[in-house]
């Protein structure tokens, strides 16, 4: 890595700054609520959609995302595993699990695989919770 | 034939409440409402039976599954009057989601409001009985009772969990189901006995 990008990533992300937040969640009820919200409260910000985790692992392969809100009981693999395999395309992206699933053996596994853990119903507050991992 | 005692009736009742009572907080705050539940009522049917007990409304209801699996399985159900989907719609989506949209993603915000509810409910099972659930993505039928229940055979017996709640101010009333296929039956009485002290009885 060039001393460049090193000296860029040390720089924290303006309250300004566009934000491009993937959102993936099979239900488009909750994209389109949590879309909602984040642009209430952040208008700059570019909303992205993925159904799955295998539409979203491929999105991120095409174009960088700074931002993921992660479902995880969606068909195909689980939030967790799309979100494990997303690390390794994007290590330095936050990537927030945001589910209805709120089993508490579920949580300690994702906070133990560096993640965050936001249970469902989508509010504002998880909408805040999801933007102070950018410093937003 | 399987029984469970009262003692064990009445233990399932409980931890089913208390489920039901974390499910009714994620849905109260879902529906920005207050909701009131039911005491839980626990019986073992046939599927028939559990079919006739959901009631024979000409009207189809909407009914959310989840399936689980785990110390024991079956299926978590979430039951509505069909004709007050969109309004269910409109209160979770509608300051979030053009109302142009709302009919457009009725049958998937009926699912995520399920989704929100059941898993609430099967967490607190869950940290209850010290298990983990597997959970399978969620679905809906639309139809009447028996179709709700999915294509199980009609005189086959399942564990029969009901609970009614009601939304207040909307008046929007429904069923949370449990309905537990028997051969998950003696796990869920080893499950019963150890919450309530009791050694592990043999058939």
């Amino acid at each position: 890595m060039s001393p460049e990008s090193d000296s860029l990533e040390a720089l924290p992300v303006p309250f300004t700054m566009s934000i491009r937040l993937l959102i993936v969640d099979d239900s488009r009820m909750s994209r389109l609520i949590l879309q909602g919200l984040a642009l209430q409260a952040h208008p700059q910000w570019t909303i992205l959609h993925a159904s799955s985790g295998e539409e979203a692992l491929q999105m991120v392969r095409e174009s960088p995302v700074d931002l993921v809100s992660m479902d995880f009981n969606m068909h195909g693999i689980n939030g967790l595993e799309a979100a494990l395999e997303l690390r390794k395309i994007l290590p330095d992206v936050p990537i927030a699990i945001l589910t209805a699933n709120v089993q508490s053996v579920l949580q300690e596994r994702i906070e133990e695989a560096g993640m965050v853990f936001i249970p469902k119903p989508i509010t504002a507050s998880a909408t805040a919770q999801l933007a102070a991992l950018v410093g937003a | 034939m399987v029984q469970l005692d009262d003692e064990q009736i009445d233990a399932l009742s409980e931890i089913f409440n208390i489920g039901v009572g974390k499910a009714a907080a994620a849905m109260g705050h879902l529906m920005h409402d207050e909701v009131l539940l039911s005491v839980p009522h626990v019986s073992i049917l046939t599927v028939s039976e559990a079919a006739q007990q959901l009631g024979t409304a000409e009207k189809p209801m909407y009914g959310v599954r989840q399936p689980f699996r785990g110390v024991f399985s079956g299926d978590a159900l979430l039951i509505f009057p069909g004709h007050k989907s969109l309004e269910i719609v409109r209160i979770v989506a509608g300051q979030s989601v053009p109302g142009e949209d709302l009919s457009a993603i009725e049958q998937d915000a009926m699912t995520e409001v399920g989704n929100v509810m059941l898993n609430a409910c099967i967490a607190a099972l869950a940290d209850l009985l010290g298990n983990e659930f597997e959970l399978s993505p969620p679905s809906i039928d639309i139809g009447d009772s028996r179709t709700i229940l999915g294509t199980r055979i009609q005189n086959h017996l399942v564990v029969f969990l009901r609970i009614r709640f009601e939304l207040l101010s909307s008046q929007i009333e429904g069923f949370v189901v449990f309905v537990l296929n028997t051969t998950s039956l003696e796990s869920l009485r080893s499950a019963v006995n150890r919450l309530l002290d009791r050694p592990t009885e043999m058939d």
